[in-house]
């Protein structure tokens, strides 16, 4: 099944009539995904900072304890993100930006794995004054500026079709 | 209005109009400033409420310094985003609605603030959170929640 094909099967399915259906509802999901991303980076920021090292006497603890409300913000804005491209596939299969931000966000995800398999293992032999290791460095400073790609990129679909 | 309307005409609106990359600059900075603003004071608003008590409250008035600088990087990307229609955008009610939420969030924010800086020392040994203050937490998560909102139905009005 090619591209196109998908793209015409989606648009004909029935949540796709009902995302497109009601004029409330694209701005509604808008807002519930400019909210999640909120979310999701304010936990980001302070999970992201304190990996790298910056302490500001937060307890390496936070790392974990935080963890939930990211994947909160993920998880409102996989829902919402999954609904507008099954409601307009057409204009996603072509769009550059939102190309771009599924990359992006691909290598996000590749980068929370490599965290999950390395760096949370050396974590548990880190005491509250541990100087992170170089790669806790470079995964948590990669984790901001991959997510914030991601913001930018999505933000960028209006213009970049 | 008349000011409003020089204001449209001058050579940034129409940089920020007609340029490649005026706009969507604009747009994608406004989105960065809400998402750290907004993500660091949901996270505030949660610990007021209880969660992540593994925070403690001088981190809590340290990460307030990125909220400001959130709030200005969308002050002034918000005016640069303003200035192109300001006389059009005055009369949009999801604009008015925006203007006022933002100025509560940020009354409440500035209440708040001061209230971590000189009372949470003894939160620890009385009862925790003051009843007002978990109230203004919610009453914060939900103004922000307007805001981004309203924020978004500018782009809408006149369209339903």
């Amino acid at each position: 099944m090619d591209l196109n094909t998908a793209v015409n099967w989606i648009s004909e399915t029935a949540l796709s009539g009902w995302v497109t259906g009601s004029p409330w509802l694209w701005p509604g999901l808008e807002t519930l995904h400019f909210f999640g991303l909120s979310v999701l980076i304010g936990g980001l920021v302070i999970m992201d900072l304190r990996v790298m090292g910056y302490k500001f006497g937060l307890p390496l603890d936070v790392v974990y304890r935080i963890m939930p409300l990211i994947f909160v913000g993920f998880a409102i804005n996989a829902c919402t993100g999954f609904l507008f491209v099954m409601g307009d596939p057409h204009r996603y299969a072509v769009n550059y930006a939102f190309k771009v931000k599924m990359v992006l966000l691909l290598c996000a995800g590749l980068n929370a794995l490599w965290f999950s398999w390395k760096i949370s293992p050396q974590m548990k032999n880190w005491t509250e004054d541990t100087e992170g290791s170089c790669s806790a460095k470079f995964v948590g400073a990669a984790s901001l500026i991959l997510w914030f790609g991601v913001g930018i990129h999505g933000r960028l679909i209006t213009f970049f079709g | 209005m008349a000011l409003l309307q020089w204001l449209e005409g001058t050579r940034f609106s129409d940089w920020v109009l007609t340029s490649m990359i005026g706009f969507p600059l604009m747009l994608s900075l406004h989105a960065v400033g809400m998402a750290i603003s907004v993500g660091l004071l949901i996270a505030l608003n949660l610990r007021l409420l209880g969660l992540f008590r593994v925070i403690s409250w001088s981190f809590m008035l340290r990460t307030l310094e990125l909220v400001w600088l959130g709030l200005c990087v969308n002050f002034l990307s918000g005016v640069a985003l303003f200035l192109p229609r300001g006389a059009e955008y005055v009369r949009d009610p999801a604009f008015i609605t925006k203007i006022f939420l933002i100025c509560i969030g940020v009354s409440i924010t500035c209440y708040l603030r001061k209230m971590l800086a000189c009372q949470s020392e003894s939160w620890h040994v009385n009862r925790g959170v003051p009843p007002q203050l978990r109230f203004c937490a919610v009453v914060s998560i939900l103004v922000w929640f307007g805001t981004i909102m309203s924020g978004r139905l500018i782009a809408y009005v006149g369209s339903f």
